[in-house]
């Protein structure tokens, strides 16, 4: 029996490293949770707490380090490009543990620009490159982070979104996850993530990736796939961008213009950028890296602030990509986009344009004429007023009016939108607006003529204009003295149901003068609330307290109380002096 | 036996050691991982209420509920979670700053709207069913602002109350409130910039912006209905047509008369404590009348009782 003691205490001994370290690893990995968690939320200070707390307990902790990098990247507080190189250069030096995390991060990535394929496709994607098919298995690491339901269920390797929706833009987010990667990607695939903006894991990939680290050319096609499988075919398929030809002339697009807010034209990842994933990670410098990851980080904000329709944040987004990536045509671009879609503002778009011509950019661009897209709204306008639809006519020309307020236009324009102004004020009954709708109209037809010869709009129309509003408000019957309007009775629903506050005071009646009515009158009403506040209802009365919200009706006669008081004396009276005699 | 005691320790520590590892891993789990999960609003406010629910100082929980409301429009939600956590967080937390920086962000971009209707007389505060209104504004707003006239035009979302009318201007009309209504901020040219107000198949024009708020004056629509509620921030004391009360002190009060019911309705703040004096009364004379016989027989009635005890 000693033996065995003796035996199992050695192997207590033999296993404490062990549990201990496993013990050890469940705090860092909950931390490092916590600390992502935080990245997201943008709380950079809490976060870079957690994950230096995570590299006391282990200076080799890769994804601690990587996020570190991020952190001081991304943080106006905490910017430090040196602290950024040299966590991203511990990062790599401690890869093996690092690249199931780096392809999580990839897929988020993509997860966040998904969307932006739809303008290549809106169907589901299959993502096609030039890799041997090779079957990974997940790591233990991989395995304890939260996976969508549908990865569990399936027990297939991963899962991404592929659900796609229109509007957006698209290089990175259509390619192989490796274009995502801040790093080229690293060994076997993992599954994805969702992100607290993302959607769901939609729909289940069978993937075979490579285990090798170095890459082939990453930009690759995409075609509509009914099953959303992500599988590779040689690279005779892909498309990879020539160093010399800019990406857009892969996909030409269609001109922009205000009826077809389309997403931009789909890019090719950039030929800078390709080229660095193409080569080996480890040969890379920690600027190049920071120069990847930092284009890769904006990219996907525009990508995902356009999903959702937020052009100002995308605007901003392309705005510090523009600044950090001072070369390149990428930012101005994106941000021209994101100008036009947002539809008001052709100086800026025409800005933008400007800059990315000069920074090398050929390829087609928002249309940015203020005159053009005035044009198309007015003749909106005027097919809507054709048809009466003053609603939908009036949207138009608040149109015109917005891009008026940011860019300069021939003033010829002014006359034509305040004219058909006047027009829609008429249709819905706007008399006095419509009178300062012909009026502006004409005062504008005066210079705009002197200056430039306006011939859309005629001085007699105009003044036609003016002469049905002025018939229009002197039709219009005045509105009578406020003692005279008529009434509009309040329904009160039975049971009265306000919306109760907490806010409680109290009230007494008082009427002076009324000496037999002392002390000064209190009446509280019948219970008229439902059932469940009865009792409350009780306790404010014994405090004579009300709410905010409350009905309280008094209902007293002070003629009838005094008579009956009277008459109650009077008797009294008679009956003493009865009892007296 | 030996052995298999000896496996069964094994197994022991094993499984114990495995225990405390997935333990720890659970405990991390805070409302924002699920909330990460799902990409359901609704589903995300659900979680965060019930964190809420379960810890009303959850700071973190009541700032992502505030965001959430804040992105959908529903702007009277999120500043109550932003004031619970200005409240409850220490000044130098991360979460009183975002919940500063919001509530500086909703004051700065959005205003109280008042719209009166000037062809009525209302007997009673309460709010309108059936109103439909469409806003058109001069400038570009911001993603945040647009989201908030999604949510004030959407009869199914927005709150009844958006549409109450909440009290009465200086010509004694009744008016509805809309607050947080977006302000167009940092406007070029003002005269080529009003805001407009589509009811049924009628427009308003008007001015909101940062230096200019008007009241937009609005006829009635035969489709509403006017469904009596008081405005939390007030009682209303309901009395006899014939008499008028008014507080004994200065506070703020008004009186609306519906003479369906020949009732008067007198409208004073919530949460104070008020005096109603009786101001007039239509049969004051009789009523005075009446007062004088009582205090007459009263003297009678003393003079016989003190006559009796002598």
């Amino acid at each position: 029996m000693n033996r065995i003691l003796v035996l199992y205490i050695l192997l207590i001994l033999m296993m404490l490293p062990a549990v201990q370290k496993a013990q050890g690893q469940g705090i860092v990995q909950a931390q490092v949770n916590i600390g992502k968690a935080l990245y997201e939320k943008k709380k950079y200070e809490q976060a870079e707490k957690l994950f230096l707390r995570v590299l006391e307990a282990e200076p080799s902790h890769a994804i601690s380090h990587y996020y570190l990098a991020r952190i001081y990247l991304e943080s106006k507080a905490l910017k430090d490009v040196e602290k950024t190189k040299a966590h991203y250069q511990k990062a790599i030096e401690n890869e093996i543990e690092f690249k199931g995390e780096i392809q999580r991060l990839s897929f988020e990535r993509q997860e966040e620009s998904g969307p932006a394929s739809a303008s290549v496709s809106p169907e589901s994607t299959r993502v096609v490159s030039n890799r041997t098919p090779t079957e990974i298995p997940i790591s233990a690491t991989e395995r304890s982070a939260p996976q969508p339901e549908a990865d569990q269920a399936s027990g297939t390797l991963a899962s991404v979104d592929t659900t796609l929706r229109a509007p957006s833009i698209s290089p990175a987010s259509s390619e192989s996850l490796a274009v995502h990667s801040p790093i080229p990607v690293v060994g076997s695939i993992t599954e994805a993530t969702t992100t607290d903006s993302g959607r769901a894991a939609g729909s289940t990939v069978e993937t075979t990736l490579p285990a090798e680290i170095s890459s082939p050319p990453l930009v690759s096609t995409i075609e509509p796939l009914a099953s959303s499988s992500i599988s590779e075919t040689p690279a005779a398929q892909t498309t990879p961008s020539s160093p010399n030809i800019p990406e857009t002339q892969v996909a030409q697009p269609a001109p922009f213009t205000l009826e077809q807010r389309t997403a931009p034209p789909a890019l090719g990842d950039r030929d800078w950028a390709a080229e660095l994933r193409q080569k080996d990670r480890g040969k890379l410098t920690v600027e190049q890296l920071v120069k990847l990851a930092t284009y890769d980080s904006y990219y996907a904000q525009v990508n995902r602030s356009m999903d959702h329709d937020d052009y100002g944040q995308a605007i901003k987004a392309a705005k510090a990509l523009s600044e950090q990536l001072p070369d390149d045509w990428i930012g101005p671009y994106l941000e021209s986009y994101a100008q036009a879609l947002a539809g008001k503002y052709p100086a800026a778009v025409r800005q933008a344009n400007e800059e990315a011509r000069n920074r090398g950019y050929d390829g087609p661009l928002p249309d940015a004429d203020p005159v053009k897209l005035i044009q198309v709204s007015l003749n909106e306008a005027r097919d809507n007023i054709a048809g009466e639809n003053w609603i939908e006519a009036e949207s138009a020309l608040y149109r015109v009016r917005n891009i008026q307020s940011y860019d300069p236009i021939p003033f010829k324009y002014y006359v034509t939108t305040d004219y058909l102004l006047g027009k829609v004020s008429m249709g819905l009954r706007d008399f006095g607006s419509a009178l300062d709708d012909y009026t502006r109209a004409l005062e504008e037809y005066t210079r705009a003529s002197r200056d430039s010869g306006y011939d859309q709009i005629t001085q007699e129309q105009i003044k036609n204009g003016i002469y049905m509003a002025q018939d229009s408000l002197i039709n219009t019957p005045l509105l009578p003295p406020v003692d005279q309007l008529q009434e509009v009775f309040a329904e009160r629903r039975d049971p009265y149901r306000p919306d109760w506050s907490s806010r409680v005071g109290s009230y007494t009646i008082r009427m002076p003068g009324y000496e037999f009515l002392q002390p000064d009158y209190q009446k509280w009403p019948e219970e008229k609330q439902p059932a469940d506040r009865a009792e409350k209802q009780e306790e404010q009365q014994e405090d004579r307290s009300m709410r905010g919200g409350d009905i309280q009706d008094v209902d007293f006669n002070i003629q009838k109380t005094l008579k009956r008081s009277a008459i109650f004396t009077g008797s009294g009276l008679l009956l003493l002096i009865l009892l007296g005699l | 036996m030996q052995y298999t005691l000896l496996l069964f320790l094994v197994w022991i520590s094993v499984s114990a050691s495995e225990r405390q590892v997935f333990a720890q891993t659970v405990t991390a789990e805070t409302p924002l991982d699920q909330v990460r999960r799902t990409n359901d609003p609704v589903e995300k406010q659900r979680i965060l209420r019930t964190a809420i629910r379960e810890d009303s100082a959850n700071v973190e929980a009541r700032i992502l509920l505030g965001a959430s409301h804040y992105k959908v429009g529903n702007l009277e939600a999120a500043m109550e979670q932003f004031g619970a956590v200005m409240a409850l967080a220490d000044t130098t937390d991360i979460n009183y700053a975002d919940a500063e920086f919001y509530s500086d962000e909703i004051n700065r971009l959005f205003k109280s709207l008042r719209i009166r209707v000037v062809d009525r007389k209302i007997s009673a505060l309460g709010y309108i069913e059936g109103i439909r209104l469409l806003f058109r504004y001069p400038r570009s707003l911001t993603s945040e602002q647009k989201f908030r006239l999604e949510y004030l035009e959407d009869e199914g979302k927005r709150r009844r109350n958006e549409f109450q009318f909440s009290s009465i201007d200086a010509d004694k009309r009744p008016y509805l409130e809309i607050p947080y209504f977006p302000v167009v901020v940092s406007l070029d040219d003002v005269s080529y910039s009003k805001y407009s107000l589509v009811v049924g198949n009628r427009r308003y024009r008007y001015d909101f912006n940062e230096e200019k708020h008007d009241s937009v004056s609005v006829l009635w629509d035969e489709n509403w209905q006017l469904v009596e509620r008081v405005p939390t921030d007030l009682v209303k004391i309901e009395y006899p047509s014939i008499y008028t009360f008014a507080p004994a002190d200065t506070s703020a009060h008004f009186t609306l008369v519906d003479p369906k019911s020949k009732k008067k309705g007198t409208y004073i703040p919530a949460d104070k404590e008020v005096d109603l004096v009786l101001q007039e009364s239509t049969y004051a004379n009789k009523e005075k009348r009446y007062n004088r016989v009582i205090k007459g027989l009263v003297v009678v009635a003393g003079f016989i009782g003190l006559l009796g005890t002598r």
